[in-house]
């Protein structure tokens, strides 16, 4: 029956147009999957250690196909920050983390965290990005709050340029409009992407395009990519991932 | 108190916070792939999403959230009922509205068809898992909302979009009504 009534029907789920009409869905909706999420794998496992693992694994699905990740209510997280100790480690830190707010732990249960999840995501978007990190979420008790802040502290694997990794992760949390699509890239775009790095580079060569902000950074990108028939995850990333490298390069040089 | 008028689930959507649904969409994408890799037997993740954990304790918790928002009151019959859930539940939490279709000739049992879905966005089912129900989560959250409230049903999907369908459509049939017990007696 396809091409009656007022639904059309896709061959392929690719084709499907985004739904843009309907972009939220209740929280006690979300609060109520991932509380159910949280007690399966409570079943399944004996400690918190494996608990925390599982829900990040969970989370690092989740993080590897979305963009827009703490984006709800086109709110960036609180801050980011730089860690104190190390150069290769950031924070993001949360007031009131959506996973936790429904969320209480149990005495026996002392450090678990639910903000495990989130930590996953992020960590599935570093990777898709080409930044392998290790990323954990901790508890941050302050004074005159009852409830901690998390933190969720991203370390760099050593051959990630961590400077860039920032902006780009920046440009993640900001970022709203770009468009969403499953897991396949076509031979053909893959193609377009080099072609679109090459016009990057060109362009900071003749010195056509700053590259002092992260604004002017993103503007050119999204310029770009702009046409939605891009997909713009895995390999896209990488391809942004890059740019930033490469343009980098040739101003220090 | 004066009882307050039923909202519209209009209403009470635009009254409560959101999140992003594609979030709740891949948080729900995670889970049955979760559930899939330590089952492995589709038949196995059906019923766990349906009847044993899942759908059925969200069932059991969303119909005190459902009726403290939305203010609904006692409804008459069981017609009325249905269109309460097509009408202001699914609007109130999912954000999309179902429609009531395809009455019995008793009135026990109706079907609910869901055009638009927020749960499978983006999802597509590989031939080794046709035999899934995806939104599974969704037989079981009316099952134990309406067990909650005295009635027991029993709910089955008819069509799946995942299927090769063209819209989702549960059937709902009301087995028996329960009368309310109190945990205690007056003469203990």
């Amino acid at each position: 029956m396809i091409g009656v009534g007022k639904i059309k029907h896709y061959t392929n789920l690719l084709e499907k147009p985004l739904s843009r009409g309907r972009q939220e869905v209740s929280l006690s909706a979300f609060a109520f999957l991932f509380s159910e999420l949280v007690q399966y794998n409570q079943t399944q496992v004996d400690n918190i250690a494996e608990l925390e693992r599982r829900l990040e694994d969970a989370g690092y699905a989740v993080g590897a196909r979305v963009l827009e990740l703490l984006c709800h209510r086109e709110k960036v997280a609180d801050s980011l920050e730089k860690g104190t100790e190390h150069e290769d480690e950031y924070m993001i830190s949360e007031k009131e983390l959506l996973v936790n707010r429904f969320i209480s732990i149990p005495k026996d249960m002392g450090a678990f965290n639910c903000g495990a999840f989130v930590a996953g995501i992020v960590k599935g978007v570093l990777d898709s990005a080409g930044f392998p990190a290790v990323v954990t979420a901790h508890f941050v008790p302050m004074e005159g709050q009852q409830r901690p802040r998390t933190t969720i502290l991203i370390k760099f694997a050593e051959e990630a340029n961590a400077i860039e990794a920032c902006m780009l992760q920046r440009y993640i949390l900001d970022q709203v409009a770009l468009e969403l699509n499953v897991d396949l890239v076509t031979q053909t775009e893959v193609a377009h992407l080099r072609d679109l790095e090459d016009q990057v580079a060109a362009k900071q060569i003749k010195g056509e395009t700053q590259v002092e902000t992260t604004g002017g950074k993103e503007q050119l990108i999204s310029k770009q990519l702009q046409d939605p028939s891009h997909v713009l995850e895995g390999l896209n990333m990488r391809a942004r991932a890059k740019i930033i490298g490469r343009t980098n390069y040739e101003v220090s040089s | 108190m004066a009882p307050l008028a039923p909202k519209t689930g209009d209403a009470v959507f635009a009254s409560i916070d959101h999140v992003n649904a594609e979030l709740f969409t891949l948080t729900y994408g995670a889970m049955v792939r979760q559930l899939l890799t330590d089952l492995e037997e589709v038949e196995e993740v059906n019923k766990q999403l349906d009847q044993m954990y899942v759908g059925y304790n969200i069932g059991v918790r969303l119909i005190d959230e459902f009726l403290a928002k939305s203010n609904v009151s006692r409804c008459v019959d069981f017609k009325e009922t249905a269109d309460v859930i097509a009408k202001v539940g699914f609007k109130m939490f999912l954000g999309v509205t179902a429609s009531v279709t395809n009455w019995d000739a008793e009135g026990t049992s109706f079907s609910l068809v869901l055009e638009d879905n927020p749960l499978v966005d983006f999802v597509e089912l590989p031939d080794t898992f046709q035999g899934l129900h995806y939104c599974n989560i969704l037989s079981g959250v009316i099952r134990g909302a309406l067990e909650m409230v005295s009635m027991k049903t029993e709910v089955t999907w008819v069509r799946d979009m995942l299927h090769g369908d063209d819209a989702y459509e549960l059937r709902v049939k009301l087995l028996k009504q329960i009368p309310e017990e109190y945990p205690y007696k007056d003469d203990e």
